[in-house]
């Protein structure tokens, strides 16, 4: 009796876990998180760096993988291809990474290939603040627009850009370190007629 | 006498080698002429197309200068026509990048109006190592130059952001003219 107690609670519990429990993708992507992770590692003024990940002299898309992984992404590491791939490890003898982790267009391809949506796509964009865009969402810049991706931000507050002291959405970045720079860079940017910035808000489904 | 027959066919030998290399610098003297009017006409229509993009978006007075006035219709298709006829002039007719250049610089035009700033044009700081290779009506070009804009922003100040980058091309000949059907550039790390 005892004994036939005991399976019938442990099969409640197994069945409570099955329909309770993990369901595969349990991630979900906070952007504020993301947001809040960019503001606290990009200045004007100073080189901000995370010694947990490496530095690199094009580092855009390193810290906008970081973003993204302090607003829940875990690494992907066992990918078949760099599409599927996206990881940076810290080991005893220096860091791996993969290309999608430091790689504008590789972190593009990985974004697209798990569904992460395009939020909106502007060809010289010159609009201080969209509706589009959302807090966490990553902004590529394709400086010839030949449809490339060469540089990556990610978009943190509405807040006024302290450098132009232009209001509207803003970006943090690295490699020209930014803090809360309007998102189009249309001041920073001498290129800005020829631009097209793709915005892409990470899957909750990673 | 044998000295002097010699002499006299080693200064036939002289004589034709000399012969020689005055036809292959000729022929070679022609080459580069011709090849040296097409690279300079390749130059120029990089350039004009670099140029295009920063000063084809600049409105004429009194709308360059106000930025919270309304440009009229017909001074926006004033300037839509403009830049249609250059990049026919510039591009590669039906190439994709003509298509996409296009689209740029009307978009910034009309944003000018609806975001409230301004341009008021840029140009070309530094161009250099130029480098083409020309292969009949076809060749690529590449070159390292450094561009400027100007632009007035929506709160009034006035912006001149630079930017190094290396350009690639590629040009084909039609109608006897230099055009450009595919044209990409690798901004410098650091520099926006």
């Amino acid at each position: 009796m005892k004994k036939t107690n005991i399976v019938s609670t442990l099969f409640v519990l197994c069945l409570l876990l099955v329909i309770l429990g993990p369901t595969g993708n349990a991630y979900a992507y906070d952007g504020n998180g993301s947001a809040s992770y960019g503001e606290s590692w990009s200045s004007n003024t100073s080189k901000l760096r995370n010694s947990e990940f490496p530095d690199f002299s094009n580092d855009c898309t390193n810290f906008a993988s970081q973003c993204m992984n302090w607003g829940g992404k875990v690494h992907e590491k066992y990918g078949s291809s760099e599409a599927t791939k996206w990881y940076c490890d810290k080991t005893l003898f220096g860091f791996t990474w993969s290309n999608s982790w430091s790689i504008s267009s590789y972190f593009y391809n990985f974004l697209r290939n798990y569904n992460s949506a395009i939020q909106g796509s502007w060809k010289a964009p010159t609009a201080n603040s969209s509706t589009l865009i959302n807090n966490g969402d990553m902004l590529f810049y394709d400086w010839d627009s030949n449809g490339s991706k060469d540089h990556t931000g990610i978009c943190t507050a509405y807040a006024a850009d302290p450098n132009s002291g232009i209001t509207g959405d803003v970006q943090c970045q690295h490699s020209t370190d930014r803090y809360r720079a309007i998102w189009h860079l249309k001041p920073y940017n001498a290129n800005w007629s020829t631009t097209t910035i793709t915005a892409v808000r990470p899957s909750s489904t990673l | 006498m044998a000295k002097n027959l010699v002499n006299s066919g080693f200064r036939k030998l002289l004589l034709g080698v000399l012969l020689l290399t005055i036809v292959a610098s000729g022929l070679v003297g022609f080459i580069t002429v011709e090849s040296a009017k097409n690279m300079a006409e390749i130059e120029k229509v990089i350039r004009a197309s670099v140029v295009a993009a920063k000063t084809l978006t600049q409105l004429p007075e009194p709308y360059c200068s106000d930025t919270e006035g309304k440009i009229p219709e017909k001074v926006k298709q004033e300037m839509f026509d403009k830049i249609s006829a250059k990049y026919n002039e510039i591009y590669s007719s039906g190439s994709e990048i003509q298509g996409i250049r296009l689209e740029n610089l009307r978009n910034s035009v009309v944003g000018q109006e609806a975001d409230n700033f301004r341009s008021l044009g840029g140009g070309i700081k530094s161009f250099e190592n130029m480098a083409i290779s020309l292969d009949g009506d076809e060749a690529t070009a590449e070159v390292d130059m450094t561009t400027f804009a100007r632009l007035r922003e929506s709160n009034g100040r006035i912006f001149t952001p630079e930017a190094t980058a290396h350009y690639k091309f590629s040009l084909v000949k039609e109608d006897g003219r230099w055009k450009i059907s595919k044209e990409e550039f690798d901004v410098l790390p650091g520099q926006i």
